[in-house]
């Protein structure tokens, strides 16, 4: 036997080894991340037609924001990322997935947490606190969830064979430690009984939203990014240096970042987070430095796989935190603070980077772990080009909804126009998302068929004589 | 296969891992217990017991206790019953008593001479 079919025979039983806890993660992420589509279209129809839903309450405009959200965030880039984490660190350690089980019934138990939060969101049991709305049962489950995820995430980086550690594991190990310490001390501040008093309450819910949406989107995604670009392009990742550089930069200063300028706190607050967010050019510098390295001159041919979600991804990134940088700055964030900038920038990082890295990491894993090919290969294209029109269409319109908020003083009727034509984005995302979601359920379907149909067999297989018993 | 020294590293790290996230929540509740401050009304009901009891603390001091108030006006305060006692027995000669509340009003609203290094 030589050492490539080895190679390959381990790949093999490594990808095996992922698939259950894998397809827990991945079908409950792109369910979710469908729903969450579905309820942000809805409720940007309120834009079209306010009084549409007046006679339902649970799906008013703050209801369904919310559940929205929190859909997208907890629902789909979180299990998706941790899934797509766990198969990296078994690949990287050259070794199968340890503790599966824990992964299977943790994947259950994010996803009961997810479902609790949103009927509890819609039902009106909110906490109120953004990114945090999920009631306190559901913070539980999804914590514990978390940590057990973690665990064997943390078990199978253990087995690795070479102690040297890659790019990929800085960020996804500090994605792994970043959620728990960010997760706990804000729920522990704000969401349990007698949260602190007064606007600590407002600044702790800041940091935790920047050190949610941008500090561990971006652990995440880079990590996941820096694993896929120089596999794919077949090229080193350059370098290893810029890369150390840009991790403990984003860490130094990212966590700093969301103190609005204008918020009415004590003022060294905001003056300390636009200090940090016009330093954070300096690992937006490095990150786009690496991404210009692989992807400058990558002889891979494109059209609608991994590598185009993953490359449509990083860039997007580096756009979302220069939009981060330019909404820190005194003049402009005079003008922009408290406006629909914001949501657009969140949408970015989210829906243009996160979302997309993982959608193409997912299509890139699931073939190899389920062991056949795409049901819908085509699918894949269609999400792709479905979903770069649809951030577009929704980040474009909502920044510039955004910036006409703050040029005119809040006049009612402002951007709103862009504001509907936000809604043609949700849409395009919410149609990508779909071929997301068949082909995965489709190959979940199958391959449960499948299962049943041996089984059914050895069942009813003919007993050989020796095992006839007189 | 797992070798024993791989089931020790991977051991470790899920062990190590714990004990952070362990380290991390009590980290988080220890800085949450030192900085709680009482809540705002949170026991309105020991608020106003509070504020019930001093109120007649300084009534039962104006009730049943002496006090000179003013000697030099003869002002004093004295126990209602000692007062009752006293109006009693002073006003058994009604004339006589008269007389001494016209020279104890007098005195009480006398003009005061001042101490001579004021």
């Amino acid at each position: 036997m030589n050492p490539a079919d080895t190679n390959q025979d381990c790949s093999a039983k490594i990808d095996a080894s992922c698939r259950v806890p894998l397809l827990v993660l991945f079908n409950g992420a792109a369910l979710w991340l469908v729903l969450g589509l579905a309820l942000s279209l809805f409720a940007s129809l309120t834009f079209h037609a306010p009084e549409q839903f007046s006679c339902c309450p649970y799906m008013t405009y703050g209801h369904a924001v919310a559940a929205a959200s929190d859909l997208l965030v907890y629902g789909f880039v979180i299990p998706a990322a941790l899934g797509v984490m766990l198969w990296i660190f078994a690949r990287l350690s050259q070794d199968k997935l340890e503790l599966p089980l824990v992964v299977f019934l943790a994947g259950h138990l994010w996803h009961l947490g997810v479902f609790v939060g949103t009927v509890g969101i819609l039902t009106g049991h909110s906490t109120g606190y953004q990114w945090l709305e999920y009631p306190r049962a559901a913070d539980a489950l999804l914590g514990v969830a978390f940590v057990l995820i973690a665990i064997s995430a943390f078990a199978t980086f253990g087995l690795r064979k070479e102690r040297e550690l890659y790019p990929s594991h800085w960020f996804l190990l500090a994605a792994l430690l970043v959620f728990p310490w960010i997760y706990s001390s804000a729920n522990v501040f704000i969401v349990t009984n007698h949260p602190v008093r007064g606007v600590g309450q407002a600044v702790i819910n800041w940091w935790f939203a920047n050190n949610l949406i941008f500090v561990w989107l971006a652990l995440a995604g880079l990590g996941i990014a820096f694993y896929f670009l120089p596999k794919i392009a077949n090229r080193p990742l350059h370098s290893r240096f810029w890369a150390l550089f840009a991790f403990w930069t984003l860490l130094l200063f990212g966590t700093w970042l969301g103190i609005p300028a204008g918020a009415p706190v004590p003022a060294w607050l905001p003056a300390a987070s636009q200090f940090a967010s016009l330093l954070m050019i300096v690992p937006i510098v490095a990150t786009a430095v690496i991404l210009k390295n692989i992807l400058w001159g990558a002889n891979v041919k494109c059209f609608g796989g991994t590598y185009c979600y993953i490359r449509f991804g990083s860039v997007m990134f580096v756009v979302s935190a220069l939009m981060l940088v330019a909404a820190g700055c005194p003049d402009f964030s005079r003008t922009v603070e408290f406006t629909w900038f914001g949501t657009a920038q969140a949408q970015l990082q989210i829906l243009g980077f996160a979302t997309m890295i993982l959608a193409g990491a997912i299509y890139e894993i699931i073939p190899r772990t389920m062991g056949t090919a795409l049901p819908f290969e085509k699918f894949k294209t269609l999400q792709f080009f479905a979903s770069v029109l649809g951030v577009l269409l929704l980040v474009i319109s909502l920044a510039v909804a955004g910036i006409a908020q703050g040029k005119s003083n809040f006049a009612s009727g402002a951007g709103k126009i862009a504001l509907m034509v936000s809604t043609t984005g949700w849409l395009f995302l919410l149609l990508g998302s779909l071929s997301l979601l068949l082909n995965i359920l489709v190959m979940t379907m199958k391959w449960k068929l499948g299962l049943a149909k041996s089984a059914w067999a050895a069942i009813t297989a003919p007993l050989a004589d020796s095992e006839v018993k007189s | 296969m797992m070798t024993p020294e791989q089931s020790r590293s991977s051991s470790g790290a899920a062990v190590g891992y714990i004990i952070a996230i362990v380290l991390f929540v009590l980290a988080g509740v220890v800085a949450k217990l030192s900085i709680q401050a009482p809540a705002i009304d949170a026991d309105p009901a020991a608020a106003r017991y509070k504020a019930l009891a001093d109120m007649q603390a300084v009534e039962n001091k104006s009730l049943y206790t002496a006090q000179v108030i003013d000697a030099q006006r003869g002002i004093v305060r004295l126990p209602i019953d000692t007062a009752i006692d006293l109006a009693a027995k002073n006003w058994s000669s009604a004339a006589a008593a008269r007389a001494d509340l016209a020279a104890r009003v007098a005195k009480a609203t006398a003009a005061v001479k001042p101490i001579s290094f004021e």
